[in-house]
């Protein structure tokens, strides 16, 4: 979009007009010889066609140069308006199960692991004043992402998750404890946890009831996401350390009493997703339960372009003077 | 940008050089005018050509003398503008971000960082400085960027200090890349690439020697002053130096030319902690070139061995916090509507001038 500091100024281009006709059309104006006379050898003084078309193509640029000028001064501008967060957003961090189980296909044919990150996405794309981080687990857990509201690097970090990379257990306390150990010198009006597991918690020193309560302490709730069918499903795993693949079919379940009551411990709730649908249908519940007002203010940025405006009347400025003065050697 | 004795600022400097154009079209107007005179002389030696009664020869040269002055005070104006001319005390830029303030740690990795002319090594002492500086803003979200060869976005916009320390502590035991320093090209990222907050202001927090293999780093300081990012720098190492450390021990850098380390040394007003070898290679800080690249951005020089200016940094970054950050090319009026104006009746001068001319002449 385009703007003008003083648009009134544009209104000298209706002045051009009358003034080319004064210059150019005025009856009475009289003639002009452009010749150098030293080279002329008394032959007719007749214009030939291409000398009459360079003769009145040499009075366009002065003009197109004059209204160069004009609009430059005027001053206009590219605007864009750009919508400005005026308060601070959540801040939320993900855990997210990495086990080996969580390559199990069982949620209409995909991993369990690339659903939930695909879910992730959707999620994440509707709160761009959240700032969001990422936590993953398996026997230990580890930062992938600190809360940002950058993006490309949550999403980067999500395309690096894979299974096993972290060992072959579920440390669901240890995950939750990362977490929170990132949120909580946190300063934003809420803090949250989305904790997605497939399994039961078979690793790590902490609890997952003791790391929610130490979550509950500092005011962070959490939402736990159980992932997965109860019955067989196929599994694929590649051994990240050694590049061995394994197959076969997968039975477990995740504890849906313990996510019920780390949630409850919290102030959160607790959901199971058997299915892709479902999934996406908790994170749009989480959504609507983690909302908070936004105060928005809409910025206009401004680029200036006033300077090509110029350099092109600068250009056309001098091939007046180069036409009129070398070329056709005007007399006055 | 350009500053003349301090009252008028130029934002493109470069386009003054286009000023350059105006002797040779003084010149080229000149001889067009007595070319003119010529041919009007030969005009009258025409007998068969009555009608042609020029004026007298001194409105005639009126008319040339004018008609070629206003095009060069035109031509003048129409550069000026475009140079963008700044003068007079336009609105202080002191509100307050609406998006707050967001720091980028720009930490140069190249492997002159690894000289061991400060203790333990120039890189621990500039993230030691940084992490210092960044504790000014403690809810600003604060990005690391490391440069050597490639610009590498290491941590994201975030709040979260224990990611950052936990980043830091990963550069300090981190080897210096084996890579020379892109320092321009990483100040353009971290100034104006890496996306960041909508309506944030930025503060670029460089810690580097100085020394850069490629590119102008004052220019592109100047582009970061002027779309109002302000560039702390964090000058590193001695004005000594001492020899780059490479991989088998050897070493691989150029010679530096003799002289420039005491140039180096003079403007710093430090002395080498460890003295260079009379021959080989060695790399040693650039202080003016930091000090440049903070002034030309409307930032500060925080130097680890100074303590005032680490304390004045400080300052800086609290105050830049709440927008409070006056920088001077901001309260400099633009003029280039004034100068084009000007132009543009210089034009119409000119226009006069030939439309009197089509009555006069004939």
């Amino acid at each position: 979009m385009w703007s003008f500091e003083q648009p009134l100024l544009l209104g000298m281009l209706l002045l051009l007009p009358p003034a080319i006709y004064l210059v150019h059309f005025r009856p009475g104006r009289g003639g002009m010889l452009r010749a150098p006379l030293d080279r002329w050898a008394g032959a007719p003084l007749a214009r030939s066609a291409a000398a009459r078309v360079l003769a009145i193509a040499a009075r366009a640029p002065f003009w197109l140069a004059a209204a160069l000028v004009m609009v430059a001064a005027a001053g206009p501008a590219r605007v864009r308006p750009d919508e400005v967060y005026l308060n601070r957003g959540l801040d939320l961090m993900i855990a997210l199960d990495e086990s080996p189980s969580m390559a199990a296909s069982d949620l209409d044919g995909q991993r369990r692991l690339d659903a939930a990150v695909h879910v992730i996405r959707g999620f994440v794309a509707g709160r761009a004043n959240d700032a969001i981080g990422l936590v993953s687990f398996s026997d230990r857990a580890v930062l992938r992402v600190p809360k940002t509201t950058d993006r490309a690097a949550l999403h980067a970090a999500l395309d690096g998750m894979d299974v096993m990379s972290l060992g072959d257990a579920t440390a669901i306390g240890t995950g939750i404890a990362v977490a929170l150990l990132h949120l909580q010198d946190s300063m934003a009006p809420g803090r949250v946890i989305v904790l997605l597991t497939d399994g039961d918690n078979n690793a790590g020193e902490l609890t997952p009831e003791a790391a929610a309560a130490l979550a509950a302490a500092r005011g962070v709730r959490i939402y736990t996401v159980g992932i997965g069918g109860a019955g067989d499903a196929e599994i694929v795993i590649t051994d990240p350390r050694t590049g061995l693949t394994q197959r076969g079919r997968y039975h477990g379940r995740y504890d849906p009493a313990l996510l019920e009551r780390v949630a409850r411990i919290t102030g959160g709730r607790s959901f199971a997703a058997a299915e892709p649908a479902a999934l996406t249908a908790v994170f749009r519940e989480i959504d609507t339960l983690e909302r908070i007002d936004r105060r928005t203010r809409v910025q206009v940025s401004r680029q200036p372009r006033h300077r090509a405006l110029l350099l092109a009347a600068l250009c056309v400025l001098l091939l007046d003077v180069a036409l009129r003065r070398v070329v056709l050697a005007e007399l006055f | 940008m350009l500053n003349v004795f301090g009252a008028i600022t130029v934002d493109q400097p470069g386009l003054l050089l286009l000023l350059a154009v105006l002797a040779p079209l003084a010149a080229l107007l000149v001889y067009a005018a007595r070319r003119a005179r010529r041919d009007l002389r030969a005009l009258r030696r025409v007998a068969s050509l009555p009608a042609a009664a020029p004026s007298p020869d001194a409105v005639l040269r009126f008319k040339r003398g004018a008609d070629g002055a206003l095009t060069w005070v035109a031509v003048a104006c129409v550069i000026l503008g475009a140079a963008d001319l700044r003068w007079g005390t336009g609105a202080a830029a002191v509100v307050p971000p609406p998006g707050g303030r967001e720091v980028v740690l720009l930490v140069d990795l190249s492997r002159s960082m690894a000289v061991a002319d400060v203790a333990p090594s120039r890189l621990r002492q500039g993230l030691t400085a940084a992490g210092e500086l960044v504790d000014a803003l403690p809810d600003a979200p604060v990005a690391v960027v490391g440069f050597s060869d490639d610009s590498h976005l290491l941590l994201p916009f975030t709040d979260d200090r224990l990611a950052l320390r936990q980043q830091l502590a990963a550069l300090h035991d981190q080897a210096p890349a084996l890579g020379g320093s892109q320092l321009a090209a990483a100040l353009r990222y971290a100034s104006f690439e890496l996306p960041g907050r909508t309506g944030a202001a930025r503060t670029v927090v460089l810690v580097s020697d100085g020394e850069s293999s490629a590119g102008d780093p004052r220019a592109a300081a100047r582009q970061a002053g002027r779309g109002g990012v302000a560039i702390v720098a964090v000058p590193v190492g001695t004005a000594a130096g001492a020899p780059v450390p490479a991989a088998g021990g050897a070493t691989a850098r150029p010679a530096r030319p003799a002289g420039q380390a005491e140039g180096t040394a003079q403007a710093d007003g430090q002395d080498g902690a460890a003295g260079s070898p009379a021959s080989g290679e060695h790399s040693a800080r650039d202080g003016s070139a930091m000090r440049e690249i903070a002034q030309l951005s409307g930032g500060v020089v925080a130097d680890p061995r100074l303590p005032e200016t680490m304390a004045t940094a400080h300052a800086y970054l609290e105050a830049a916090r709440d927008g409070h950050a006056v920088r001077p090319a901001a309260t400099r009026r633009p003029r280039h509507a004034a100068l084009a104006l000007i132009a543009l009746s210089a034009l119409a001068g000119c226009a006069a001038v030939r439309a009197v001319r089509w009555r006069a002449t004939f």
